[in-house]
C-alpha cells in the first residue's frame, strides 16, 4: 500500500504539471498565435495522418514517405513556403489524433476518419472539405464472376464487427432479398488474412481501404471492387478551431488543387503558360489579379502548388493510376464537369 | 488514455469536481486529461459566442441587402421569402424550436459585409458568390453552397434551341461590360461558336431588347435568368437552354472567428440535404420520429445526441424539418418546381440522383 501512495504521489504530481501544460498550451500557442507563423518559423510543416495505408500514406525503404495524404500536405508545404518538400509527415496511430491536432503537435490532419457531424463539431477541430469521396462497397474474387453487388448472394462475407459496416451490410442484403453469412472480425488484420485464406467470398468496407487492402494482395489484378457504394462516406483535411487564417490556407489548397484540374493547369505545363489568355488560367498563375494576400500567402501560392505536387488529377493518377500497377477509377472524385463530385469554388 | 477522448464525446468540467484519493491511476489520468483538454477548448471559444448572444436575444437576426426573388429574404406582406429567408428560418427553429424567431435587418449592398464582421447580424440571408477572395479577405466564412449557380441562355421556346451552339449566326443580348458579356465572349470563342453579342448598356434595357425579339438569347446568371423569365408576358414561351458556361456557387456567410458558431451554421445546411437524402420531409418528420433506419434515427434525435455539443438540442435536426421542411422543400417552394422561377434541380439534386449537393452525415 506505502509503495502504492509513493508511486500514487508521482502520477498526481505527474499529471498535475501536465494538466497545467495541456490547459495552458492552446493559450500560448495555437489559439492565439497563428499557425501560418508558427509553421514558418518552424521552416517546416507537420502533417499528421491516420495509420498508413497504401497509396493514400506509405514509406519506402528508405523512410520516404509517399502518397495522396502525403502529397496534401506536399501541397499545403508548396503554398506556404514554395516548396513541397518542407514537411515532416507523421504517421498517428489511434485516435489520439485529435488531441495531437488541438495541442498543436501537428498542424493539420491530411486524413481521419470519415467526416462526419461528430468529428466535425466536437474535439475543437474541423474538416476544411471533401479531398476524397469514399463509401462502403465490396471487394471479390475475379473467380467469382460477378461484376455489381447486386449479383452477391449465398456467400460469405466478412466485415468488421460493431459499427456502422456490419449494419449497413444487413441492410443492402435485406433490401435485396438476398442471403449471405456474416463472417465477423475484431480487426482489419484478421478480417484480411481470413479473406486471403478463402474464410469468406467477399469483403465489404470502405473502398479506400478496400483499394488498400487489394493493392498489399499477392495477386492484386485478380481481385476486384464492385462499383456500388452502400454508403456515404467522405474524407478531408482537418484543422483545430480557432484559427480561420490556417483553415483557408489549408481549404485553398484544397480547392487549388481541383480548380487546376478545372482549367487544365498541371504540373507538366505550367511552365509553358505565361502567355495564355484565359483569364482563369492567368488569375492561378498570379498574372492577373493578386490572391493569397488575405490568408497572407504570396500571390504565387497556387503556381507553387501545383509546380510542386500537380492538380487534383495528377495527384489521383500518381498514386492510385494505371501507373502503380492496381488503378482505382476516379468515380465520386472526378470533377463535376466529368460526372465526379469535386468542385471548388473559383479563383476570384 | 486520450482515445477515451477522442473517441467519446467531450466531458463536461464535472470531471474537475473527482477527488484524486479513492481512484486508480488509469482512471484518474483518463479523468485528468479529459478536464485538461476540455480546459483547452474553452478560452477559443470565449472570444465571440454568437449562439450564446443570439440565445440571450431570443432571435436570429439575419441581414439582408439583395432582393433576388426566390434566393435572398423578400417582404411579401407579414412573411419573408427566399432560400435566404427559409435558412434563416432554420437556424431559428434550430436554436429555440421556433421558425418565427427572426429578426430582419435591411441593409446596403455597400455595407452587409461590415454588419456581419460587427456583429450587428448574426447571418446574411443573401446567397452571396463563394469566391476566392470574398473567402478570405473580408473577415466572413462561407457556410456552405446552398445554390449551384452559373451564367446559361434564356430563349424563346418556339425557336426549338436545342443547346448553346444553336446560337451560331444569331445575337444574345448581354448587358455590356459585364462578367456575363465577358463568360460568353470567352465561352463562343472557346466552342467555336459564331454567335454574335448584342451588348446593352444595362440589364434592363438587355431583357427589353430580348423581349422585343432583338435577340435570340439573353445571356446571364441561371438565378437571373428565371427571375427574368417570371416577369415576361408568358414565362412558359422561354425556356433555359441546357449549357452552364460558369460556375458561381452561392453560399450564406457567417462572420469568421467564430467556430461553434460555424458548426452551427454549416450543420444547418448539412440537415437541411442528409434530409432530402433520407426522404425526411416536413410533411413526413413526425412519421418518420418512428423510423427503423438508423440514419433518420441519428439525424433526428431519436438515438445519439448529435448537436448538443455545439449548444443545440438532440433534436435540431426534427425542429430544422420541422419549421422549415428539407432542402427540397426549400428549393422547390421558393425556386423550383412550386415557385414561379422554376428552376431544375441541375447541379443542384442530391449527389445521389445526378447533382453535386452533397453533406456529411450526422454521426
Amino acid at each position: 500500500m506505502a509503495g502504492f501512495s509513493r508511486l500514487h504521489g508521482r502520477i498526481v504530481r505527474a499529471l498535475v504539471v501536465l494538466l497545467l501544460a495541456l490547459t495552458l498550451t492552446p493559450l500560448a500557442a495555437p489559439a492565439s498565435a497563428s499557425t501560418l507563423d508558427t509553421v514558418r518559423a518552424r521552416g517546416k510543416l507537420l502533417c499528421g495522418s491516420a495509420d498508413p495505408l497504401p497509396g493514400f500514406a506509405q514509406q519506402n525503404a528508405d523512410g520516404r514517405w509517399s502518397g495522396f495524404d502525403v502529397d496534401f500536405c506536399r501541397a499545403v508545404a508548396a503554398a506556404v513556403f514554395g516548396d513541397p518538400d518542407k514537411v515532416d509527415f507523421k504517421p498517428l496511430s489511434g485516435s489520439s489524433r485529435f488531441a495531437l491536432l488541438q495541442t498543436g503537435a501537428v498542424d493539420l490532419l491530411a486524413r481521419d476518419a470519415a467526416w462526419t457531424m461528430r468529428r466535425d463539431s466536437s474535439y475543437g477541430a474541423s474538416y476544411v472539405g471533401a479531398s476524397f469521396f469514399d463509401g462502403q462497397g465490396f471487394l471479390v474474387h475475379q473467380s467469382l464472376n460477378v461484376v455489381s453487388a447486386y449479383e452477391l448472394n449465398k456467400l460469405r462475407v466478412c466485415v468488421l464487427d460493431g459499427g456502422d459496416e456490419v449494419l449497413n451490410v444487413r441492410d443492402f442484403f435485406f433490401q435485396n432479398q438476398a442471403a449471405y453469412t456474416e463472417v465477423l472480425y475484431e480487426d482489419r488484420e484478421d478480417l484480411t488474412v481470413a479473406y486471403q485464406a478463402g474464410r469468406c467470398d467477399a469483403v465489404s468496407a470502405n473502398v479506400s481501404w478496400l483499394y488498400a487492402m487489394k493493392r498489399a494482395l499477392p495477386d492484386p489484378a485478380s481481385h476486384l471492387i464492385l462499383p456500388e457504394r452502400i454508403s456515404k462516406d467522405s474524407f478531408g483535411p482537418v484543422v483545430r478551431d480557432g484559427d480561420d487564417q490556417w483553415f483557408n490556407i489549408v481549404k485553398w489548397t484544397l480547392f487549388t488543387l481541383i480548380d487546376a484540374e478545372e482549367v487544365g493547369v498541371t504540373a507538366a505545363n505550367i511552365g509553358s503558360l505565361a502567355a495564355a489568355k484565359t483569364p482563369a488560367i492567368r488569375r492561378m498563375l498570379g498574372l492577373e489579379g493578386t490572391f493569397g494576400g488575405g490568408m497572407g500567402l504570396e500571390p504565387d501560392f497556387m503556381k507553387n502548388i501545383i509546380a510542386g505536387v500537380g492538380n487534383y488529377g495528377e495527384m489521383f493518377d500518381r498514386n492510385f493510376g494505371p501507373d502503380t500497377g492496381v488503378p482505382l477509377l476516379r468515380g465520386q472524385n472526378a470533377l463535376w464537369t466529368r460526372g465526379g463530385l469535386l468542385f471548388a469554388p473559383p479563383v476570384q | 488514455m486520450l482515445s477515451s477522448i477522442a473517441d467519446g464525446a467531450p466531458a463536461g468540467a464535472t470531471s474537475l469536481a473527482c477527488g484524486f484519493g479513492e481512484r486508480d491511476g488509469a482512471q484518474l489520468l483518463a479523468r485528468l486529461l479529459t478536464a485538461a483538454l476540455f480546459l483547452s477548448l474553452a478560452p477559443a471559444a470565449a472570444h465571440a459566442d454568437t449562439l450564446a448572444d443570439i440565445k440571450g436575444r431570443g432571435a436570429v437576426v439575419c441581414g439582408t441587402a439583395s432582393a433576388v426573388p426566390g434566393f435572398s429574404a423578400i417582404r411579401q406582406g407579414d412573411a419573408w421569402t427566399g432560400i435566404g429567408a427559409d435558412y434563416c428560418r432554420g437556424l431559428a427553429a434550430v436554436i429555440f424550436n421556433d421558425p418565427d424567431k427572426v429578426q430582419y435587418v435591411s441593409l446596403q449592398p455597400a455595407e452587409r459585409i461590415a454588419a456581419l464582421t460587427g456583429g450587428r447580424v448574426d447571418v446574411l440571408a443573401d446567397l452571396m458568390p463563394w469566391t476566392l477572395l470574398g473567402d478570405t479577405e473580408q473577415g466572413v466564412r462561407f457556410v456552405a453552397t446552398m445554390f449551384y449557380d452559373g451564367q446559361g441562355f434564356l430563349a424563346p421556346k418556339a425557336a426549338a434551341l436545342r443547346t448553346a451552339r444553336d446560337l451560331t449566326g444569331k445575337a444574345v443580348c448581354v448587358e455590356a461590360s459585364s462578367e456575363a458579356a465577358d463568360n460568353a465572349a470567352e465561352y463562343f470563342d472557346a466552342n467555336n461558336i459564331g454567335a454574335r453579342l448584342a451588348p446593352q448598356p444595362t440589364p434592363d434595357e438587355a431583357i427589353a431588347a430580348y423581349a422585343a425579339g432583338d435577340c435570340a438569347a439573353y445571356a446571364a446568371d441561371l438565378s437571373v435568368l428565371a427571375g427574368v423569365r417570371a416577369k415576361l408576358p408568358t414565362p412558359a414561351d422561354h425556356v433555359l437552354l441546357p449549357d452552364l458556361i460558369s460556375k458561381k456557387p452561392l453560399g450564406v456567410v457567417v462572420k469568421a472567428g467564430d467556430d461553434r458558431w460555424f458548426d452551427v451554421a454549416r450543420w444547418t445546411v448539412y440537415g437541411l440535404l442528409d434530409a432530402e437524402e433520407l426522404s425526411v420531409t416536413q410533411s413526413n418528420v413526425d412519421e418518420m420520429l418512428g423510423s427503423d433506419n438508423i440514419s433518420v434515427r441519428r439525424l433526428l434525435g431519436v438515438e445519439g445526441d448529435f448537436g448538443v455539443e455545439i449548444g443545440l438540442n438532440k433534436d435540431w435536426a426534427y425542429q430544422l424539418i420541422k419549421g422549415v421542411g428539407n432542402y427540397a422543400d426549400v428549393y422547390d417552394r421558393n425556386v423550383g418546381d412550386q415557385s414561379p422561377l422554376k428552376l431544375p434541380r441541375g447541379l443542384n439534386a442530391l449527389w445521389s440522383r445526378g447533382g453535386i449537393q452533397y453533406s456529411p452525415p450526422v454521426r
